[in-house]
């Protein structure tokens, strides 16, 4: 009697799970696009815009692009596209023969910010951090490409030794974005897009830096031999063609390459 | 975003699979080590109990290895489905129930180990085999325990982060669990859509220790009911 209760309440669970199943998981022909945190508001609206003129999904997975590459070259995550910052991390995608195009050309770029409270001063660059106090939250180099520029520009701006001690590493550039927001680090180095599109009126840029360190691009590519590559190509060439999407861009503070069409190889830059 | 019901639909599937897995196997591991004598025991009981004493991205780790590229399981399910297990809820699944079930065990051997082995031996000794006495005079006198020791396994595969991330990722709407998308809420400023998800947590977390709770005073009482026809089983 109670061996039949315990053979019906494992089954039970198990059904449980399998229906609780229906509602929870996206079907497997969604194309799955890793993308790098910065892009999280604009990818998410963009997804909105496509769905909406074309019916179909995607979905993404945000954060750091260094990380999202490592999981897709070395632990097999089921990625079918990459939209990533920064060179290194789709080189390695590249290097791994992951590559599911002919080429990669930049689709946008973006530029560095400090940001900080309201109630702080601006900067006049970015050696005045030196003579600041509190702590700063940057990507962590290994992990974000945000956090490699930032390194970059603080190495460029001769200050990182002075620093480097009141740094706080984060996953992705959001999360540092993060600290300052809730009032946890006084000063963050993030995307000139992230305070654009960030809502929170208790923020502001304090600074844009213009130079310091290499150029930040983005790239977008499918994944070889993934299962809804061409989902992501169609994507793409949406999201390049479509007035609407540019614009969600544009107004978040990305400027678009006009230079160069999806999927190609552009010069170096 | 991710809506927060397909988040908390996704989480209770995944909890409730790895519950359904660690609800027999956790039973039968209870009953060797607090019924039988056998060389080894002691060595069973570390390592089912390990997984308390590590921290869970270890486990998530050697999960990794075990069902991602280079591991056996691994390399089973490419051969099979085309893709390894790793980035899957079945990964997420698979975590859950590792680190479970310790808990499971432990609550389930208190339970086994609060029936009087006597009654046990009277009815071997009137014939029954150990299967039969184990679900007609064990299990009937330890359900209680059984129930209390299925919920805290539930609620702690419900709320299993370091593990799942490392071995099943942080993938919106196949693996994002409530744990990992309130760190992804958190991570992104997100503080109303954290706090929402983490209220939800916190409102599983007491009902299922109370009634845990509740029911474990019971038994201890002794207040007991082996079923309404007055019969064990």
């Amino acid at each position: 009697m109670l061996k039949r209760r315990l053979v019906q309440l494992v089954l039970v669970l198990l059904s449980g799970g399998l229906i609780a199943s229906c509602g929870g998981n996206t079907a497997d022909d969604v194309p799955l696009i890793f993308a790098a945190a910065s892009l999280s508001d604009v990818l998410t609206d963009s997804a909105e815009v496509y769905e909406r003129e074309t019916g179909k999904q995607v979905v993404f997975s945000f954060g750091g692009s260094l990380t999202l590459a490592n999981q897709i070259v070395q632990l097999g995550a089921p990625a079918d596209g990459a939209f990533m910052v920064g060179r290194e991390a789709i080189e390695r995608i590249a290097n791994a023969d992951l590559v599911g195009s002919n080429g990669y050309g930049t689709m946008l770029f973006n530029q560095l910010a400090v940001i900080g409270l309201n109630e702080s001063g601006e900067l006049s660059g970015l050696s005045d951090l030196a003579n600041t106090e509190g702590r700063i939250a940057i990507g962590n180099p290994d992990l974000a490409p945000a956090g490699k520029f930032a390194k970059q520009a603080l190495e460029s701006a001769g200050i990182w030794d002075a620093v480097s001690d009141r740094l706080i590493m984060t996953s992705d550039v959001r999360s540092a974005m993060a600290a300052v927001t809730s009032g946890n680090t006084k000063f963050a180095i993030v995307y000139t897009s992230d305070v654009t599109t960030s809502s929170d009126s208790s923020i502001k840029s304090l600074l844009t830096v213009e130079d310091g360190y290499g150029s930040i691009n983005y790239f977008s590519v499918p994944i070889k031999d993934s299962k809804n590559s061409a989902g992501v190509e169609e994507f793409n060439q949406f999201l390049a063609s479509s007035r609407e999407t540019q614009a969600i861009f544009n107004a978040a503070g990305f400027h678009w390459n006009v230079f160069a069409a999806p999927n190609t190889r552009s010069a170096p830059g | 975003m991710n809506s927060d019901i397909s988040i908390v639909a996704l989480s209770l599937q995944i909890a409730l699979v790895a519950t359904a897995v660690t609800l027999p196997l956790g039973m039968f591991i209870a009953w060797l080590l607090v019924r039988k004598q056998f060389r080894g025991k002691f060595a069973l009981d570390v390592i089912v109990s390990l997984p308390l004493a590590l921290p869970p991205v270890v486990i998530g780790y050697a999960l990794l290895w075990v069902v991602g590229t280079n591991g056996w399981i691994g390399q089973l399910s490419e051969s099979l489905f085309g893709s390894t297990l790793a980035f899957t809820w079945i990964a997420a699944a698979l975590a859950a129930a590792i680190v479970s079930l310790p808990l499971v065990v432990r609550s389930f051997a208190a339970a086994l180990a609060g029936v009087d082995p006597r009654l046990e031996v009277a009815a071997r000794g009137l014939g029954a085999g150990s299967v039969r006495t184990f679900f007609k005079i064990t299990l009937p006198l330890a359900y209680k325990g059984v129930i209390a020791g299925v919920l805290l396994g539930f609620v702690r595969a419900l709320s299993e982060f370091g593990a799942t991330i490392v071995v099943a990722g942080n993938i919106p709407g196949r693996t994002q669990t409530v744990p990992s998308a309130i760190f992804t809420r958190i991570s992104a400023g997100d503080t109303d859509a954290a706090w929402r998800l983490a209220l939800v947590s916190v409102v599983l977390g007491v009902a299922a220790l109370a009634v845990h709770n509740w029911l474990l005073k019971r038994s201890a009482n002794g207040i007991d009911s082996s079923g309404s026809n007055g019969r064990a089983g």
